[in-house]
């Protein structure tokens, strides 16, 4: 098997969730340094991003907030009530975002699929990675005591 | 309820520890890629939020009306029982339930047969969080 076709199938088994971590900064290390096919420059893109620990470019820069002089105490009150208010409707959805954002990370490469159709959209499909670990965490805890129990008897 | 449970723990040699579950594994693989079974395929990932690197991965693969898949799994999980550092076994009727362990990294594979259901269970886990 020729390096691209090597590559090829690393890139499916990332896309698959089945990567070792090993493998992964393998293809990190090959996307940023080789010569990348035209056709893969987006799967570099991805890679990059990766590579660089999955910044969130989406979470905006909150504005500063500006002095106002005003010569009359109402006008300057309501001022900062109607910036209050818009602050609130400017950054409130932002700082959601970017939480979400935080927490959507750590979930990349999951995905489920039903009756055929996969589903990889992580917002989507959270609650369904939340319960099988939450699951897989009873499991772990079961084999943690089996664990134990054979290193006591054995 | 009739409970059976078998408990191994052994030491393997590191050559042998490679190619631990591979059966099991491959199976999983064959029927994730062919997605014939795709009608209960679930996999989460979880990623270091520093550095994005997989901390644990888990599979689940439902399959419903399939004796001869059922059966492929049962052979698979079985033909790797003295391979595992940990093993249990539970059948009662139409129940049959595996959980197996292996170590470094840590992988627990659960395979639980009710009826016509069966649902493979994968867990590996690179670092313990």
């Amino acid at each position: 098997m020729d390096k691209l076709h090597y590559i090829e199938s690393l890139v499916e088994k990332f896309l698959e969730g089945r990567t070792t971590n090993a493998e992964e900064r393998e293809l990190y290390e090959w996307f940023a340094t080789a010569d990348v096919p035209d056709k893969w420059s987006d799967l570099k893109a991805m890679f990059a991003w990766y590579a660089e620990g999955m910044p969130d470019k989406a979470a905006p820069a909150k504005p500063k907030p500006r002095m106002t002089i005003r010569r009359r105490w109402w006008v300057a009150a309501a001022t900062a009530a109607a910036a209050c208010a818009a602050v609130m409707v400017v950054l409130l959805p932002d700082s959601k975002s970017e939480s979400a954002m935080r927490t959507y990370n750590i979930y990349e490469g999951s995905y489920i699929v039903e009756a055929g159709i996969r589903y990889d959209d992580i917002e989507v499909i959270e609650d369904d990675i939340e319960e099988l670990f939450a699951r897989a965490e009873a499991i772990e805890l079961e084999a943690n005591e089996l664990i134990a129990w054979a290193d006591t008897n054995f | 309820m009739k409970r059976l449970i078998f408990i191994v723990a052994l030491l393997v040699a590191a050559a042998a520890e490679c190619s631990a579950q591979e059966r099991i594994e491959a199976l999983l693989k064959r029927d994730m890629q062919s997605n014939k079974y795709g009608q209960g395929l679930r996999v989460a990932v979880k990623r270091d939020r520093e550095t994005g690197e997989i901390i644990k991965r888990v599979t689940e693969l439902t399959v419903i009306d399939d004796k001869a898949l059922a059966k492929e799994f049962i052979e698979a999980f079985k033909a790797e029982r003295d391979t595992a550092d940990v093993w249990e076994e539970e059948a009662n009727g139409k129940i049959y339930l595996v959980t197996a362990v292996w170590s470094d990294p840590k992988r627990i594979y659960r395979l639980d047969t009710n009826g016509s259901v069966v649902t493979v269970y994968e867990q590996i886990i690179y670092k313990e969080e």
